[in-house]
């Protein structure tokens, strides 16, 4: 293949991955009522419509909130468990790994209807509580392999020279083992967040009117009608989604964030 | 290093464990529990495999579990053809160039999946960019709709999953030696033969982790598919939705939830096995 002709298809490929988001950012400025891509007149209309919409605002906060509860809770229970089993093998370490990672094997509709059942049996339906647990389990297994992988990464000779001169085992880990391990915490959390966040296949099953998301509440418009609010809703996701990757680059680099999410 | 294997230490390390695996006991094992259950019983709870037949033996779902496989089968070996492509493209790329392409194949992950798919129903439908140019340059009279059916389907599915496969692909690349294919190539090897017989064996262990998670993303793909394929085009995780939310017949629902997680499950294995035999000695 010629050097050209590797640069069109690269091209094209680019422009397939972007063309979607771009599309909806061009319609969001729509002055008309339908989806279409406005060419010599431009509004912001949809956007004081949205900004406007209560149900839009709300689902866009519950979100937030939602995400920053259950991916806290996730860190506070994967991080210890992925340094204890990155660290060596003990009884039963093999068997609680697989376990904790099982979720990712596990189709989202399948965890869905899991997860509705569960919380209805339990009487947790359409509770926030109910809805930040489920989130907790899906995105978990980042927060874990992320983790793990910054573990297996630590220089041991750290702990063991500040072990030397009498640290003890908590300062060690402190003072020692968690800062070395911050990077990939932080790269499970920022995963967390935004799998949280955007999560729909699990969430439509569980989410009510009170506990709604901003993802469940655009598929449930975007099913109905077919005016520009819901671009106007997906714009602001993207503006939003853009500046975390900026954000994301510019201090712990692209490429290790996704690193645990592939495979 | 001898100090840390004794049966203390093992202890504490379990015990750090402990919060996480309660949690996933309660709310991720007994729910599993839980469908399992229901999949496997009728409607008064008692054990029945009635449902796996029906579904069998029911024309509707035999068409949404071909369907299905189909496109997921479809979606993998594009996916990876495009992946192969351009995690090689990317890993000649340097500085700024590869951060900006790195951004525009990552930037999709960061935007829920139904943004997305309503950048496809607008690309796609009959006021979108593709229709107005099949009807410029004449191919199309009136309007041209490619929205709802498997063609949209299929395409909102590729965009969902390319970014997973090129970033298994480029990785696998990262740790590609260049050294064998220097070698073939000075000894007068094509470009072809070189591809086939030095790159693409090494790369294969990510090819492979790309078309596993590529393949059950697509098998299981929900709000793409309820968006791109409309009323008449289902597949098997719209199909689940309906059972469970519109006709509320949740043994039946379950029960189709049931095949497909086997379905992965086997999907998974044999592919792994094929792939191994094929490509003995990479994954040593």
């Amino acid at each position: 293949m010629s050097r050209f002709i590797q640069n069109v298809i690269h091209l094209i490929i680019m422009v397939f991955l972007v063309a979607p988001l771009i599309v909806v950012v061009m319609v969001s400025f729509t002055p008309t009522s339908y989806l279409e891509i406005p060419l010599n007149d431009f509004s912001t209309r949809w956007y004081s419509s949205l900004i406007a919409n209560s149900e839009f605002m709300g689902a866009m906060r519950n979100s937030a909130i939602y995400a920053a509860i259950s991916s806290l809770l996730s860190v506070m229970i994967a991080v210890p468990a992925a340094i204890a089993i990155a660290r060596q093998r003990f009884p039963g370490s093999v068997a609680i790994r697989s376990f904790l990672l099982s979720p990712m094997m596990v189709p989202a509709v399948v965890l869905g209807i899991a997860f509705l059942k569960y919380l209805s049996t339990v009487g947790l339906s359409s509770t926030m509580f109910g809805l930040v647990l489920c989130h907790c389990v899906v995105i978990t297994p980042y927060v874990l392999r992320l983790t793990m992988a910054a573990v297996g990464g630590i220089n041991r000779n750290a702990e063991l020279a500040a072990t030397s001169l009498g640290a003890s085992g908590f300062t060690v880990f402190r003072k020692v083992t968690l800062p070395l391990v911050l990077p990939g915490v932080i790269s499970g959390a920022v995963i967390a967040f935004v799998t949280s966040f955007d999560e729909v296949t699990v969430t439509v099953f569980v989410a009510s009117p009170g506990t709604m998301t901003i993802p469940v509440k655009l598929l449930n418009h975007i099913n109905e009608t077919t005016d520009p609010l819901a671009a106007s809703a997906s714009a602001v996701l993207i503006f939003l989604a853009v500046a975390v990757m900026l954000v994301v680059e510019k201090y712990f680099g692209l490429q290790n964030v996704f690193s645990g999410k592939v495979k | 290093m001898s100090i840390n294997r004794n049966s203390v230490d093992s202890l504490r390390l379990l015990a750090t464990c402990i919060p996480a695996v309660i949690t996933f006991v309660i709310v991720f094992a007994v729910p599993m529990v839980l469908i399992f259950k229901l999949g496997v019983s009728t409607e008064d709870g008692a054990f029945s495999l009635q449902n796996f037949f029906a579904i069998a033996g029911d024309e509707y779902y035999q068409e949404i579990f071909a369907r299905t496989f189909k496109l997921a089968a479809l979606v993998t070996i594009v996916a990876v053809a495009i992946g192969i492509f351009e995690g090689y493209y990317l890993n000649g790329l340097f500085g700024r160039m590869r951060m900006l392409v790195l951004m525009a194949i990552l930037g999709p992950l960061f935007v829920s999946v139904v943004v997305r798919t309503l950048g496809w129903q607008i690309i796609l439908g009959n006021n979108g960019p593709i229709s107005q140019f099949l009807q410029m340059i004449g191919l199309a009279k009136g309007p041209a709709d490619l929205l709802f059916g498997e063609l949209a389907i299929f395409i909102g599915l590729l965009h969902m999953v390319l970014p997973y496969m090129i970033l298994n692909i480029w990785t696998a690349l990262m740790s590609y030696d260049d050294k064998t294919e220097k070698a073939a190539r000075s000894l007068g090897a094509g470009s072809g033969t070189v591809f086939f017989k030095i790159v693409l064996p090494q790369i294969m262990p990510g090819v492979l982790s790309g078309a596993l998670t590529v393949f059950a993303l697509s098998m299981s793909a929900f709000a793409t598919p309820a968006l791109l394929g409309g009323r008449t085009t289902k597949v098997v995780a719209t199909a689940v939705y309906d059972e469970f939310l519109s006709t509320f017949n949740w043994n039946l629902g379950a029960s189709i939830a049931i095949i497909l997680l086997a379905l992965n499950i086997f999907t998974a294995f044999f592919l792994n096995k094929w792939v191994e035999r094929k490509f003995k000695g990479v994954f040593a």
